[in-house]
């Protein structure tokens, strides 16, 4: 997808912090030199194009409650692989409901992203996640360190 | 490079709460987008804003801001996983996070003990790159490209939190 010189402009700033006031989007207007009215209309191209998918905070996990956070990995037959997958995504604890390949040395297919305030929530949550699917066949791969953790510089 | 060293017990009040849950979900492109989140929940603009620069001092927000489809601007991504002996890890990592396409980078408690994202925009070559920091680092990836998405989004829902589910 192409896009022109303003758009690009306009993804750029979207990328850093929005100024937090009551009129937020005057404010990237008067950054961008445009009226806050073009911005408005830009902004909902992006959206409808499916570009833009949001303008949100993100968080950090952990300093929102969420300490215990797992990768959760399920080794599932590939004729069960949709429908385990969509029931996992169901549960409001799962951020992240991916299938990826297997090879030799990793059986596991599909991967969970669950988020809970302990660790001892995070293995009840999974047990019943397990339940769910009637498979127990998972495990629990903990992050111990973060090495980074940032967003993508589209025009840089 | 952040160790996992965040303060602990960070609570939120009911109305963060709430206010969070709803602004994952994007606010309105309207020019007045916090008066509308507001109006949910009896604030005015000038509260909910506070409220979010208060988060954000926290550091509960990471950023507010918008989420843009690397996919659709036809950027290629794709989870890596390597084994890497203990002594050497720090230094791997160094060289990893100088790409700017590595966005993710944790250790897990595994044999496979880094896990890391790598995005490349439409012009490079994924395999290219991937064989370039191969070389650098000296060990070999295990590729995991996302063949299908059940759910993406990062939107937890904090208001459940406390409550029995």
């Amino acid at each position: 997808m192409s896009l022109s010189g303003d758009e690009k402009e306009l993804l750029s700033l979207l990328q850093t912090d929005l100024p937090l006031t009551t009129r937020p989007f005057k404010r990237l207007a008067e950054k961008l030199g445009w009226t806050e009215e073009e911005v408005l209309t830009g902004l909902q191209k992006l959206a409808d194009q499916g570009i833009l998918k949001r303008i949100a905070p993100l968080l950090h996990h952990r300093q929102a409650g969420f300490k215990a956070n797992g990768m959760v990995v399920w080794q599932i037959a590939r004729e069960k692989e949709d429908e385990v997958g969509q029931r996992l995504a169901g549960f409001s604890e799962v951020s992240h409901c991916y299938l990826r390949p297997t090879t030799e040395e990793w059986p596991y297919n599909i991967f969970t992203m669950v988020h809970a305030e302990t660790e001892e929530e995070l293995s009840e949550i999974v047990e019943k996640m397990a339940a769910s699917i009637d498979y127990q066949d998972y495990q629990i791969i903990s992050s111990t360190e973060e090495f980074k953790k940032s967003s993508l510089q589209y025009f840089s | 490079m952040n160790k996992e060293n965040f303060k602990e017990n960070m609570s939120l009040t009911e109305t963060e709460r709430k206010l969070l849950t709803a602004a994952q979900q994007g606010i309105a492109l309207t020019a007045e987008p916090f008066a509308e989140l507001g109006k949910e929940f009896g604030l005015s603009a000038e509260e909910v804003v506070d409220k979010f620069k208060s988060l954000e001092e926290k550091g509960i927000i990471r950023r507010f801001g918008g989420v843009i489809s690397s996919k659709k601007l036809g950027w290629q991504s794709i989870l890596l996983a390597a084994k890497i002996p203990e002594e050497e890890i720090y230094e791997v990592v160094e060289v990893l996070n100088k790409h700017q396409g590595v966005t993710h980078n944790y250790r897990r408690d595994h044999d496979f003990n880094l896990w890391f994202t790598l995005s490349v925009s439409p012009e490079k070559d994924l395999q290219a790159e991937i064989s370039s920091l191969e070389e650098e680092t000296g060990y070999n990836f295990m590729q995991l490209p996302k063949l299908k998405q059940y759910k993406l989004g990062v939107k937890l829902d904090l208001v459940q939190q406390e409550g029995e589910k």
